[in-house]
C-alpha cells in the first residue's frame, strides 16, 4: 500500500511539473498547439478522403482520417518526448539525479509522458470543439471520436514509448539523436494507416495501426474485431518490454563504461 | 571500535572507454557523522570517485561494499545517498527551488511535506529563504549553488555527496556553507564527502582525508587538519 502511494505522488508530482513547465515555457506550448491545429485543419478541409470513404463505405472519410491523425499526433508526441526528455535531461544535469531514484529509469519517463499526453489531449479536445464548428460533423460525432481514440491511444502510446526508448537509448549513448525522431515520425505517417486504410498485415506492428481501424470500425457502427484489439495488444506489449529492456540495458552500459557528465 | 556500518571500496578502477580514470582504489569509511574530503589537483578523478559513490557510475573492475546490506552497492546508494555536482547543474531550470525539492524527493519516496519542512529549516542557515519561491534559472550563480546543495540535503539520505560546493560563492557564504556542512553532519548524522579545492573550507569542516593522484589514492589521514596543516601536506603529496 505504502509503495502504491508513493508511486502516486511520484505521478502527480511528474504531472504538476509537466504542467508548470508548459505554462512556463509558453512560447513552445503555442507553436505546439498551432501544429495541432494547422495539422487538423489540414486533415479537415483539405485531404482528399474520398478513397477511405470508399474503403469503409462511409461518407465520413474526414471523421475516419481525423481518428487516424489523433492516433498518430498523440503517439508520436510519446515517441519523441521520451529522447527529448533525457537530452535535457543530460544537458541540464538532472539525469544523475534522477538515477538516484527508488525507481527505474523508465518509470519516471514513462510517467512524465502519460502527463505530457494529458496536454496534448486537452489541446487536441480544445482543437476539435472549436473546428467542429468550422466542419459538418455534429458535436456528438466529434466527441464520442476523440473520447473512443482517447481511450484506445492509452495503449498504443504505450507502445510508442516503447519504441521511443529505443531513441532514448540513442541519446544516452551518443548524446543528442538529431532529427531521427522527426525523420521516424514522418516514415510512420506514410507507412501506416493514418490518412489510408491499412492494407498491409505487416503494418500491423505499427502500435497504433490496430487501435485505429478498431475505433474506426466501431465509429462508423461496423463492429468491434476482437481478434484485431489482441493483436493491438500484443504488438503494443512486445514494443513497450522490448523498449524497456533496451533502455535499461543502454542505461546500465553507460554506467559501467561511460559518464552522465560530457554532453 | 565496531562502526554500525561501513563503505567498502576494494581494488577500484573506473574507465571511461579506453580512458582509465581510477585505478586499484581501496579504502574503509566508517559510516558515522563525518565528513571526507575528497583532495587532490583537477583530473584526477574526485568527481568520477563522488559518482561511484553515488551508485549514479559501477567500477569497472573492483566493488564498493556497505557492509550492513545484502543488495548491491549502486542499488543502496541511488537510494540513500544524494549526489550534488558542481556547477550550475543539477535543477531544473524553470522550477523553483521548492519545487525542485518536490520533484527530486518523489523519486525517492519521501514524504514530501517532511521534506519541504527540511528545506525551509535548513533554508535560514544558508540565509535562502527568501529565494525559495524563485525560479532556478532567475538565481545568480553562488544562489543556484546553495539551491542545489539545499535541495540535496533536505532529502534526507544518509549519505551526501558535494562536488565542490564553495564554487562561486562569496566569502561570506563559504563560511555559511563551512557552517552549514557541519550541522548537516551533526544534526542529521549525515555521512558528507566533499570534493574541492577550498583549503579554508576543507580544513574548517573535513575530519578524513583522501588524496588523490593520478587516478590513485596515495594518502588518507583520519583526523583533523589546520589550513596550514593541509597546505603542507597539500604541497609534500603533489611536489
Amino acid at each position: 500500500m505504502k509503495k502504491i502511494k508513493q508511486l502516486w505522488m511520484l505521478f502527480i508530482v511528474q504531472l504538476e511539473s509537466v504542467i508548470k513547465l508548459n505554462i512556463r515555457y509558453l512560447n513552445s506550448t503555442v507553436s505546439q498547439i498551432f501544429l495541432y491545429a494547422g495539422a487538423f485543419l489540414i486533415v479537415l478541409f483539405v485531404t482528399d478522403t474520398s478513397k477511405m470513404a470508399r474503403y469503409y463505405n462511409s461518407k465520413a472519410g474526414v471523421l475516419v482520417a481525423m481518428i487516424g491523425y489523433l492516433f498518430w499526433s498523440i503517439g508520436i508526441s510519446s515517441f519523441q518526448s521520451c529522447s527529448n526528455a533525457v537530452e535535457i535531461d543530460e544537458r541540464e544535469g538532472t539525469l544523475e539525479s534522477e538515477m538516484q531514484s527508488a525507481y527505474p529509469l523508465w518509470l519516471i519517463y514513462l510517467f512524465q509522458i502519460l502527463g505530457e499526453n494529458i496536454i496534448v489531449w486537452l489541446e487536441l479536445l480544445v482543437i476539435s470543439i472549436v473546428t467542429c464548428f468550422l466542419s459538418h460533423f455534429t458535436f456528438n460525432d466529434l466527441i464520442s471520436s476523440l473520447l473512443l481514440t482517447f481511450v484506445f491511444s492509452q495503449i498504443s502510446n504505450l507502445g510508442m514509448f516503447g519504441m521511443g526508448m529505443f531513441l532514448a537509448s540513442g541519446s544516452i549513448r551518443f548524446k543528442k539523436m538529431g532529427q531521427w525522431s522527426v525523420i521516424i515520425s514522418s516514415l510512420l505517417m506514410m507507412f501506416s494507416n493514418v490518412f489510408s486504410p491499412a492494407f498491409l498485415g505487416i503494418q500491423e506492428i505499427i502500435p497504433y495501426v490496430c487501435g485505429v481501424e478498431l475505433v474506426r470500425n466501431i465509429v462508423l457502427g461496423q463492429g468491434f474485431v476482437m481478434h484485431q484489439f489482441l493483436i493491438f495488444l500484443l504488438v503494443n506489449a512486445a514494443w513497450l518490454i522490448a523498449g524497456i529492456i533496451v533502455f535499461s540495458y543502454s542505461i546500465k552500459y553507460e554506467r559501467k563504461n561511460g559518464s552522465f557528465d560530457a554532453f | 571500535m565496531r562502526y554500525s556500518m561501513a563503505i567498502i571500496a576494494k581494488n577500484l578502477s573506473k574507465n571511461y572507454g579506453k580512458k582509465q580514470v581510477l585505478h586499484d582504489i581501496s579504502f574503509e569509511i566508517p559510516e558515522q557523522p563525518t565528513i571526507v574530503g575528497l583532495i587532490g589537483p583537477n583530473g584526477v578523478g574526485k568527481s568520477t570517485m563522488l559518482r561511484l559513490l553515488a551508485g549514479v557510475l559501477i567500477p569497472t573492475d573492483g566493488e564498493i561494499l556497505n557492509d550492513k546490506v545484502k543488495e548491491t552497492y549502486y542499488k543502496w546508494a541511488c537510494v540513500h545517498s544524494t549526489f550534488v555536482p558542481s556547477g550550475e547543474r543539477g535543477l531544473i531550470y524553470r522550477l523553483t527551488t521548492i519545487e525542485n525539492l518536490r520533484y527530486f524527493a518523489s523519486f525517492k519516496g519521501i514524504n514530501l511535506h517532511k521534506a519541504e519542512k527540511v528545506l525551509r529549516s535548513l533554508a535560514e542557515s544558508l540565509d535562502f529563504s527568501e529565494l525559495l519561491d524563485k525560479k532556478f534559472q532567475e538565481l545568480s550563480t553562488g544562489q543556484k549553488k546553495k539551491a542545489a546543495i539545499l535541495v540535496g540535503a533536505s532529502l534526507e539520505t544518509s549519505v551526501l555527496l558535494l562536488d565542490e560546493p564553495s564554487n562561486g560563492l562569496d566569502i561570506n557564504a563559504q563560511d555559511d556553507l563551512a557552517r552549514f556542512i557541519v550541522k548537516l553532519k551533526d544534526l542529521y548524522h549525515k555521512m558528507i564527502f566533499v570534493s574541492s579545492h577550498d583549503t579554508q573550507m576543507l580544513s574548517g569542516v573535513v575530519n578524513c582525508y583522501l588524496f588523490f593522484k593520478n587516478g590513485q589514492i596515495v594518502k588518507q589521514v583520519n583526523h583533523h587538519f589546520s589550513e596550514e596543516e593541509l597546505i603542507r601536506t597539500y604541497q609534500n603529496v603533489y611536489r
